[in-house]
């Protein structure tokens, strides 16, 4: 009886360990994905600046021109995001 | 009084006529306007690889076509799908600002001003509003029209200008161009240059398909919707 009742703790403490490992990596890789995602948000913002320093449009981000501005950001953001592997 | 009544239906119906009898196809040709790298250039913080990976991709920006479908009634704006797929793949910051994949409708008499956009994964109607438009008395031909200049007085700088033709007397150009006694001919705005290449009326029947899909929003509830976002606060330090 002893010895299975040693052996039960074992498993737990064992399986816990790995259980508190695993969710170290996942949150790495979360925190991984995060910077990237805050990393692409960057990228893409400076292309937007770029053509407002190029004088295309009226350079008011929140002007006339907003969609289009935005239009920019997305394409750059997604282009970002899709050369990204974590894995 | 029998003959003044005939009178009146006849000028009726011939107003009534020359409103509908105006339907066709306006096709532009935009380019981008000339990007000025000086700024770009001063800038210490930007490394000089990435200062020539900005100007390819502005020069690269090719013209592309848009269409102005219209009757009497109702005008829809699209800029014309490349069938050229390495096209589609790369950025054209010709094709964003002359207006991307959005739709524009205007249909002035059941006052409906608006245009079909998707933001953050999301169908919308956009409200349009009509520009400060200050007609002035200069004019110019555009495929064999004579065009008057109008200037947009809300504009920065005012620098939108449009050239429009009284003779076809519709209040329709393109994207958000719209309100003036005639159809835009030529567009220049601080982005883009608009101009006719070919212009086609009553050759062919025009039937208009009215956006419908997507939630509706005025330009306040957009603003405030773009404000919540609040994704573009900062500028860039030099």
């Amino acid at each position: 009886m002893k010895k299975v009742l040693l052996s039960l703790a074992v498993i737990f403490v064992m399986s816990s360990f790995t259980t508190t490992n695993l969710e170290k990596e996942n949150n790495k890789k979360i925190k991984v994905e995060e910077n990237v995602g805050r990393d692409c948000v960057d990228r893409a913002m400076e292309w937007v600046y770029d053509a407002v320093d190029a004088g295309i449009g009226d350079g008011e981000l929140n002007g006339d021109y907003y969609d289009d501005y935005m239009s920019i950001y997305m394409f750059y953001y997604k282009e970002c995001m899709k050369g990204f592997s974590y894995v | 009084m029998k003959k003044t009544t005939l009178t009146l239906v006849l000028c009726l119906s011939i107003i009534g006529y020359s409103q509908e009898k105006f339907e066709g196809e306006i096709l532009y040709k935009i380019s981008l306007n000339k990007p000025d790298f000086s700024k770009l250039e001063k800038n210490t913080q930007i490394s000089k690889k990435r200062k020539e990976e900005v100007k390819k991709a502005f020069k690269s920006s090719k013209s592309i076509k848009a269409t102005l479908l219209f009757n009497g009634n109702e005008s829809l704006y699209s800029v014309k799908k490349s069938m050229n797929n390495e096209f589609n793949k790369k950025i054209n910051f010709t094709k964003i600002f002359a207006g991307n994949a959005n739709v524009f409708y205007v249909n002035p008499k059941k006052k409906e001003y608006f245009y079909q956009t998707t933001i953050y994964g999301e169908s919308m109607l956009i409200e349009m509003l009509q520009k400060n438009w200050k007609l002035t008395q200069e004019i110019k031909k555009i495929g064999g029209y004579t065009c008057y200049k109008a200037i947009d007085l809300n504009s920065k700088n005012h620098s939108t200008i449009a050239w429009y033709a009284p003779e076809i007397p519709l209040n329709f150009g393109p994207k958000k161009y719209f309100g003036l006694p005639g159809l835009v001919l030529e567009l220049q705005d601080s982005a883009t240059l608009f101009s006719a290449i070919k212009i086609e009326i009553n050759t062919k029947r025009i039937k208009i398909k009215r956006p419908s899909k997507g939630k509706k929003l005025t330009i306040e509830e957009y603003n405030e919707l773009r404000n919540k976002k609040s994704l573009f606060k900062n500028r860039r330090k030099n």
